[in-house]
């Protein structure tokens, strides 16, 4: 048994050995030939490597000797400001100096390390495939191609910036069924409005913005689009495009940006709820004088599509609308402030011609920063030539703001406005306003309206009682709260 | 009614034409803040005629432009700003005001800055500065790399005045170093202690006289604290020894007396630009009334 064993074993042995000398050869004879292959195309790779290597390292040392030439120049100016500052010589702008016709860079200037968090919302690799940068093309999406717009110095390579608006409202009021106003709409949470803004250069000498607006009751529409020409003799800019004019104080402020919640019924009756907001040409500068007094005019050449103040369906074809500013300011005391001037405009009216008046004023007195005073009063005179002439139609509003803390602001406003439409009538709105600013992209306003009774178009109105609560937020500071 | 517009237009006109840009013999220039106007000043002497837009003793970080302001730099040369985004009205106001003739100049250039954000920044954070602290100005080294870059800046913008600039310059290092070293020698028995600041304004001067900063009153920059913050921070205040607590006139004054009456130490309402008070008349001025206030304080003659 145990012999038989034994005898197992060593054929077993016999064959393995057998095995291996069959099969060795061919085995080494294999890893041999695979091996030759692998060193073969390893030297091949090691040689292309090195010439790769050998290519980086002349350019590196090319690189190199530009930098240091640079360093030693930037060195010996700056030991020389050093010893003695009038000796240097400088052929472009120190760091953090920007030449004059160059805008305020948007970048933190040469000097400054920026934090990691800054670096990482530094326009990184785009996502997609480009042949400008082939080594981006797999670049994860989602990745460092996301830009934060508005935040001030992250350079944004050909990215507008973008604001975004939100008007949030609710109204409360004792007007009931029978009354003209009635609207049970009305009386409800509505967001009122919303935007987006989109700003950018659009070449070295003109800068472009869009406003793509959704109001309560309409769809999305095109609120502004224009050009902006700053390039121009005489320190001239001009706008081409659909914009707000300079009309008074407060045409150039969109709704949502009013100290109040509603445009004045002085200027809302004969220019609109949402102000002028015209296709057309504006120019507008300083006016040199050796008084050095602070003299801006502006003017707009315009088509007159703002149904409440024109009427360019009743007028010619080629009837236009213009609209002027002339305004003067100064400081006043050590921290305050003094605008006034007057706006004017014309253009077709219903059956006839339409011609405004707007005379203004603003007072600005700060004893302290936590203490603003700021007054407005503005008058506007409305005269329609034609089917609906009544005369002239006038409208004055006085508005008194107190920012009497950090972010608080208290008003009290007195509208006073002729009807229009009507021989006689006029509408008289009292309203304290309380507003919070709870940071500088989100506001939170309070109003209470009382207005008188009066006559209108459509029969008598009874005296109303109006509450408002408002909230808004402004991301991107292009139309800013405040 | 009808408005005579031809006859306004052509007035216009007329004005336009026959009354040519009065261009001043002196080299106008417009600052953010009154310190900067203090350094224009003493570098560029008589042949600088300077501008600040924020008074002394307003805070440039809330500071809303005037009308006239936007006319002031239409006329202006040179524009000089802090920078970081201190004053991030400015580029508006400089864009408004249609000056080809511009140049404009951060003076950060240079200036070790602190408080540089990690991580990710958003406006959750409060109104926080991405690049960095921006109130440089009451450590009188920064104070000095600013005199520099306003250096720099007046003689790329009027080259032919360089040697003037540089004397001045000189005399304004020379004026400085004699005042740190006065400072220097005031505040040197008190390194080490702890201050609570209202906003995150002290920390340059607490890096240049080595005082601490265990919290500051608001916690987040630019937001009014919460009754459970001021509490807390009266906790820090005396765990922590905190010799002062330190705000500036524009914020809540009440909470920082409410939190250094809690914590029985000073409360120090200073005022950090020139023009402040009387004493910061300029630049070295305004550093000397910080410092002479924080030694009464420390000495336990403060308020």
């Amino acid at each position: 048994m145990m012999r038989n064993a034994a005898n197992l074993w060593r054929w077993i042995w016999v064959l393995n050995a057998g095995l291996l000398i069959v099969f060795a050869k061919p085995l080494y004879a294999d890893s041999d030939d695979s091996l030759k292959a692998q060193n073969i195309e390893l030297k091949k790779k090691l040689a292309e490597f090195q010439t790769e290597l050998r290519e980086m390292h002349q350019r590196m040392e090319a690189l190199e000797a530009r930098v240091n030439g640079s360093a030693a120049k930037g060195a010996s100016a700056q030991s020389a400001v050093s010893a003695n500052p009038a000796a240097s010589e400088h052929s472009g702008p120190p760091p953090g100096v920007t030449p004059a016709g160059e805008p305020l860079p948007a970048s933190p200037p040469a000097g400054i390390t920026l934090g990691s968090a800054v670096k990482k919302l530094m326009p990184g690799p785009v996502t997609g495939p480009t042949s400008l940068a082939p080594a981006y093309a797999n670049a994860e999406p989602g990745g460092q191609g996301v830009i934060v717009p508005g935040l001030e110095g992250v350079s944004k390579t050909f990215i507008p910036d973008i604001g975004a608006v939100g008007d949030f409202t609710f109204r409360q009021s004792d007007i009931r069924r029978g009354d003209a106003r009635y609207n049970p709409a009305d009386d409800k949470f509505q967001p009122r409005d919303t935007q987006l803004i989109f700003f950018s250069p659009i070449d070295p000498y003109t800068t472009a913005q869009i406003s793509i607006d959704k109001p309560n009751n309409g769809p999305f529409n095109i609120e502004e689009a224009f050009l902006t020409f700053n390039k121009l003799p005489y320190d001239l800019s001009l706008r081409a495009g659909q914009f707000r004019p300079a009309f008074g104080l407060l045409n150039e402020t969109d709704t949502f940006q009013l100290p109040m919640v509603n445009r004045p019924n002085a200027l809302a009756f004969y220019i609109g709820d949402d102000g002028l907001i015209e296709p057309g040409l504006n120019v507008k500068g300083y006016i040199p004088n050796p008084w050095d007094l602070a003299l801006k005019a502006d003017f707009n050449f315009v088509s007159g599509i703002n149904q409440t103040a024109f009427d360019r369906h009743q007028g010619r074809t080629y009837d236009f609308a213009y609209i002027g500013t002339l305004d003067y300011s100064r400081d006043l005391f050590t921290t305050g402030a003094l605008t006034t001037g007057a706006s004017f405009a014309g253009g077709p009216g219903p059956g006839g011609a339409t011609y405004m008046e707007d005379p203004f004023i603003q007072l600005r007195y700060a004893p302290t920063q936590r203490q603003v005073w700021t007054w407005n009063l503005e008058a506007l005179l409305s005269e329609r030539t034609g089917a609906n002439d009544h005369g002239v139609k006038r409208g004055i509003y006085t508005l008194l703001d107190y920012n009497f803390r950090l972010r608080w602001h208290a008003g009290a406003l007195i509208d006073v406005a002729d009807v229009p439409g009507v021989p006689r009538g006029t509408e008289l709105g009292l309203s304290p306003i309380l507003t919070y600013f709870v940071s500088d992209n989100t506001r939170l306003r309070l109003q209470y309206t009382h207005t008188t009774a009066t006559q209108a178009a459509n029969g008598p109105l009874r005296a109303a009682d109006v509450v408002y609560l408002q909230a808004t937020f402004s991301l991107g500071n292009l139309k800013p709260l405040d | 009614m009808q408005i005579p517009v031809a006859k306004i237009l052509s007035t216009i006109a007329i004005v336009l034409t026959l009354v040519s840009r009065s261009d001043a013999a002196s080299l106008r220039v417009v600052t953010t803040t009154t310190d900067l106007a203090s350094l224009v000043t003493t570098v560029g002497g008589d042949k600088v005629e300077v501008e600040a837009l924020v008074p002394g003793g307003f805070n440039a970080d809330f500071y809303q432009p005037r009308p006239s302001d936007l006319f002031k730099v239409h006329r202006a040369k040179l524009f000089m700003q802090i920078g970081l985004g201190l004053e991030e009205w400015s580029r508006d106001l400089v864009n408004e005001a249609n000056n080809s003739e511009l140049v404009k100049a951060q003076v950060s250039v240079g200036i070790p800055l602190m408080d540089v954000p990690k991580g990710r920044v958003d406006y959750s954070f409060g109104d926080i500065h991405p690049y960095g602290n921006p109130h440089y100005q009451l450590d009188p080294e920064a104070g000095r790399i600013m005199a520099k870059n306003v250096f720099n800046a007046l003689s790329y913008t009027d080259p032919a005045d360089k040697d003037y600039f540089a004397g001045n310059l000189k005399t304004f290092d020379e004026r400085l170093t004699a005042a740190e070293k006065k400072w220097d020698a005031e505040m040197a028995p008190f390194a080490g202690s702890a201050i609570i600041p209202y906003h995150e304004s002290w920390s340059y001067f607490a890096r240049a006289y080595k005082l601490m900063i265990p919290t500051t009153i608001e916690n987040k920059p630019g937001f009014a604290p919460s009754p459970s913050r001021v509490q807390e921070v009266i906790g820090i205040a005396k765990k922590e020894k905190v010799r002062a607590i330190v705000t500036e006139p524009y914020y809540d004054i009440s909470i920082a007396q409410l939190i250094a009456t809690e914590a029985g130490v000073p409360c120090l309402n200073l005022t950090i630009d020139v023009g402040g008070t009387s004493e910061q008349k300029d630049y070295i001025s305004m550093i000397d009334y910080v410092v002479s206030q924080f030694v009464k304080a420390f000495s336990g003659h403060g308020n």
